[in-house]
């Protein structure tokens, strides 16, 4: 066995290159108005692991994530074409409602933006609107259950009635990405999730992050290779609308294929 | 390739390369003395092999502080990352092969003390003069990244083990001869030893440049021949 | 890699002497400029201090008025038990009045008409009322007490003097006495206006008070804030969240733009004409005054609606749309209560705009003289506002002081009403 595959193999704990495929980009392009934003693309993104977007700013990474839970619905004048299936099912068909497909398929932003709401109110707002929860004792639990898979119970238990806003930054992540899993979705999307953090706190929620894959399939974008580098099973270079090339991590940040992709992970252009 | 857009990083780069470039001149010196000051019994050129030895161990971990200090600094990613770790990696065989040469020359100054076994000379001069010119052709290959003379070299390694095995037999011959000989053929049987070891070392060198360039180990096992399988 | 290079160090001495050179006069552009800031919020505040004083010292007489105390006795000789009404009980009083003069009434009756000038009749109402709840009375002394009327009491306020010639005067030198007497007897005495706060409108001044006003502006604010908060702000939250940006979109918000400028007596105008004339809408209602107002009030309200929607970060949207809500459960889960403290403000000061306005309400007929409180949202009634022009055109010099009370009165609810909308504000603000 190779070098490189030896690296790639040691990376995979618990989600070999060859998993199933939970998502499924076909030749996707999007429109803003007249201007292309995304050329073609085509990825598959495994289940129970993390797959990992990189590029220069306006490359496409964000359009795509959006797209993907179609919060691209949202901005006026934006196109979309092509396929995107979650577990063959594809997302932009007619006959599904968004709203179903967001209580699937949650989503992270870059700035925490919890609700100006009480903490548990927080987690609890979307187990309600979904009809999850029978009765208050569920959602009790519920979010109790969210609160300690997000690593945020110790530090909240005592003040769950406190307004979510008075967090520290990376705690409101935290609590953000507590209120994604208490729909139980089965994709999380983070748009740059630790890029208005600290460094402890991005620690956190990387740790975090290796936690759920083991339970969900998690899609990133980052603007830092180094965390790419650190948290994801699998990478993907996009640039200028363009998917340059995707791989295993270990092989993209050893020896990748292409000569832009080499380019920019070594910083010879950004 | 372009450059890298912090000029500083670009720079350290090179200067790691250039000190290991720079080290291989300093080693094949050390190899090529060592060489001639057995053949022509130069008790001079022998110690002066032995004193320099010094320069090389300082190289190497010269070498190394810089390619510890570039990973925890600058995170090389790719093939700046292989390029860093091949320059610790080669560095690491020509200290070991400064090693094998200041020991070449340490025996020589016990072989000069007995006489001189011209045939056996000869042998040694042939055999040096190869493991020299793989040194020289594969630290060019490191320094031009030319992967073809790299591989060149590699899949030349059974020419030094065949000229070390019928060196071997020579000496067995001597030995069994004239038993007066032996210590003089045993410390000759290890500076033969030491030259097949040298070369084991440059073929070293051309797997780690292979791996440099293409980013992937060699596959297949070098050619070798086993002297214990005669 | 820069490719200028950075200026030296030897232009740096150069270039601070010019900074200093400036400086100065920087300097004292800038405190000029405060100085004319300060200059204007003096000026605006002694406008304002003008104003309200002359307002105040115009009006708080009002609150002070005199009142007569006079034990009457009710003579059964002249009250006939059977026919109550036909008893003429307001010259019972002057006659106790006269008597407690020490003098007596002469065969014409002259005194006594010259005292009843001189007492409200609402003393003879009170007798009226006592003794037909109580017939028994007939025969007793009743004490009755009640305020003095307008021109007696100008007179204890100084503003009727002595030194004018007696042809001007209202009143004679002779009824100047008997008051002057009657303070001496202390059967007058002077206290606070309550009556003012208590009463409708009178054709009497003294008797004349806001209530009816009072409460006929809170039955109209009523009406306005149920039809035009609810409303506006709806139409304002689908405007701004829900409706598709096109040209069509554009002309709604540019014509409810312009509605908040349209002058108010065109609202007047249309409602008379809808309101009244086609869907017979009882004139002179609060329920009429409700409709035009809230009709006036309705392109403020979707406005600061409006603002104050945008003024919510597009990430709470994101982060309700991002969980599953859907739009409505975003918009009205999240961004409207986040909203809140703008639309309240929004809200609160188009209805204290409301309060104040009059020539609509004038040409819808809240004008008419409405003497007790109004009964319900049908009923005729009066606003604050008109009750403040009704007074100002009244001949009686005694109203005169009441204009300046009633608009006390609104000056009142207006401050009122803004610290509301400032508690309101604060209570719901929220951090985000």
């Amino acid at each position: 066995m190779n070098l490189s595959s030896q690296i790639t193999a040691d990376r995979e704990v618990g989600a070999p290159v060859d998993a199933p495929t939970k998502l499924n980009a076909k030749g996707v392009n999007v429109f803003y108005g007249d201007k292309q934003a995304l050329f073609d693309v085509s990825l598959d993104m495994p289940e129970k692991a993390v797959t990992a977007l990189i590029g220069p700013s306006g490359c496409g990474k964000s359009t795509f994530l959006r797209c993907i839970n179609r919060m691209n619905d949202t901005i006026p004048g934006c196109k979309v074409s092509g396929r995107i299936e979650l577990d063959g099912e594809d997302v932009n068909d007619k006959g599904l409602d968004p709203v179903l497909l967001r209580a699937r398929v949650g989503m992270v932003f870059q700035k925490p933006n919890p609700f100006p709401k009480s903490i548990f109110e927080n987690v609890a707002y979307g187990p309600r609107i979904h009809g999850v929860a029978k009765d208050k004792a569920e959602l009790e639990h519920i979010v109790e259950t969210s609160l300690k898979r997000a690593s945020l119970w110790n530090e909240v238990s005592d003040r769950l009635h406190q307004p979510g806003t008075g967090l520290s930054g990376g705690q409101q992540q935290r609590l953000v990405i507590a209120r994604a899993i208490a729909v139980n979705p089965e994709v999380i999307l983070m748009d740059e999730p630790c890029s208005a953090l600290d460094p402890i706190a991005t620690a956190k929620i990387e740790e975090l992050m290796d936690e759920l894959k083991q339970e969900y399939c998690i899609v990133i974008v980052t603007h830092s290779m180094a965390q790419a580098a650190r948290v994801s099973q699998k990478t993907a270079f996009f640039h200028m609308g363009k998917l340059v090339e995707s791989g295993p991590t270990g092989q993209i940040f050893t020896n990748p294929r292409e000569s832009r992709t080499q380019d920019y992970i070594t910083g010879r252009f950004g | 390739m372009t450059e890298h857009i912090v000029r500083s990083f670009e720079d350290e780069l090179n200067s790691v390369t250039a000190e290991c470039a720079r080290m291989g001149g300093l080693t094949e010196a050390q190899v090529a003395d060592a060489v001639t000051a057995v053949v022509k019994r130069n008790q001079d050129l022998a110690a002066s092999v032995v004193g320099r030895d010094d320069k090389l161990d300082e190289a190497e971990r010269d070498i190394e502080r810089r390619a510890i200090r570039l990973i925890a600094l600058r995170q090389p990613m790719a093939n700046d990352l292989r390029r860093t770790m091949a320059a610790m990696k080669v560095a690491n065989n020509l200290e070991r092969v400064g090693d094998l040469a200041k020991n070449i020359a340490k025996r020589t100054l016990v072989i000069i003390e007995s006489e001189p076994l011209t045939p056996l000379t000869r042998s040694i001069d042939r055999m040096g003069k190869l493991v020299l010119t793989r040194l020289t052709s594969v630290l060019d290959a490191y320094t031009r990244s030319d992967l073809d003379r790299a591989l060149a070299v590699w899949s030349q390694d059974d020419e030094v083990d065949e000229h070390y095995n019928s060196l071997f037999r020579e000496l067995l011959t001597y030995m069994m001869g004239d038993p007066r000989t032996i210590t003089a053929c045993a410390h000759m049987l290890f500076v033969a030893k030491n030259l097949e070891r040298i070369g084991d070392h440059a073929t070293n060198i051309a797997e780690i440049v292979h791996y440099e360039i293409t980013g992937e180990e060699m596959i297949t096992a070098r050619p070798k021949t086993d002297a214990l399988s005669v | 890699m820069t490719d200028q290079v950075i200026a030296p160090a030897a232009g740096r001495p150069a270039l601070r002497d010019a900074v200093k050179a400036r400086l100065k006069a920087r300097h004292a552009q800038e405190m000029r400029f405060r100085l004319y800031g300060r200059l204007a919020i003096v000026l605006a505040l002694s406008f304002l201090a003008i104003l309200l004083g002359r307002i105040v010292l115009q009006g708080y007489t009002t609150f002070i008025d005199y009142q007569m105390s006079v034990p009457v006795y009710v003579d059964p000789a002249k009250v006939d038990r059977n026919d109550l009404a036909g008893a003429n009980f307001d010259l019972l009083v002057a006659e106790a009045v006269l008597a407690k003069l020490g003098e007596k009434d002469d065969d014409l009756g002259e005194k006594s008409s010259k005292v009843m000038q001189l007492v409200s009749n609402d003393l003879g109402f009170q007798l009226l009322k006592q003794v037909r709840a109580n017939p028994n009375l007939i025969g007793k002394t009743v004490t009755l007490k009640g305020p003095v009327r307008a021109d007696a009491s100008l007179y204890y306020k100084g503003e009727m003097k002595r030194a004018t010639a007696e042809g001007d005067r209202k009143l004679d030198d002779v009824q100047l006495n008997w008051l002057d007497q009657l303070r001496k007897l202390g059967m007058v005495t002077s206290g606070f206006n309550v009556g003012f706060l208590t009463r409708s409108d009178s054709t009497e001044p003294e008797q004349a008070g806001v209530l009816g006003a009072v409460v006929g502006s809170a039955l109209m604010l009523l009406v306005t804030a149920a039809l035009a908060v609810p409303i506006g702000t709806l139409a304002a939250c689908y405007l701004e969240e829900f409706a598709p940006k096109n040209r069509w979109t554009d002309i709604i918000e540019v014509n409810i733009n312009n509605l908040a400028a349209v002058p108010s007596i065109v609202y007047g105008l249309l409602g008379l004409a809808v309101f009244i004339n086609w869907l017979a809408v009882p004139r002179s209602s609060p329920l009429v005054g409700g409709l035009v107002m809230a009709l006036m009030a309705l392109p403020t309200v979707i406005i600061a609606t409006r603002s104050a929607l945008k003024a919510v970060p597009p990430s709470i949207r994101e982060a309700a749309l991002g969980i599953g809500a859907s739009k409505t459960q975003t918009v009205f889960h999240h961004v409207l209560p986040l909203a809140m403290p703008g639309v309240m403000t929004g809200a609160i000061l188009s209805l204290a705009h409301a309060l104040g306005e009059t020539a609509p309400l004038l040409m819808i007929g809240m004008i008419s003289f409405v003497p007790g409180v109004p009964a319900g949202f049908t009923s005729a009634a009066t606003v604050l506002p008109v009750q403040v022009f009704i007074w100002e055109n009244a001949s009686e010099r005694a109203f005169h002081e009441r204009t300046a009370a009633a608009i006390m009165v609104l000056l009142v609810f207006m401050i009122l009403m803004n610290l509301a909308a400032i508690i309101l504000r604060r209570r719901f603000e929220r951090r985000w």
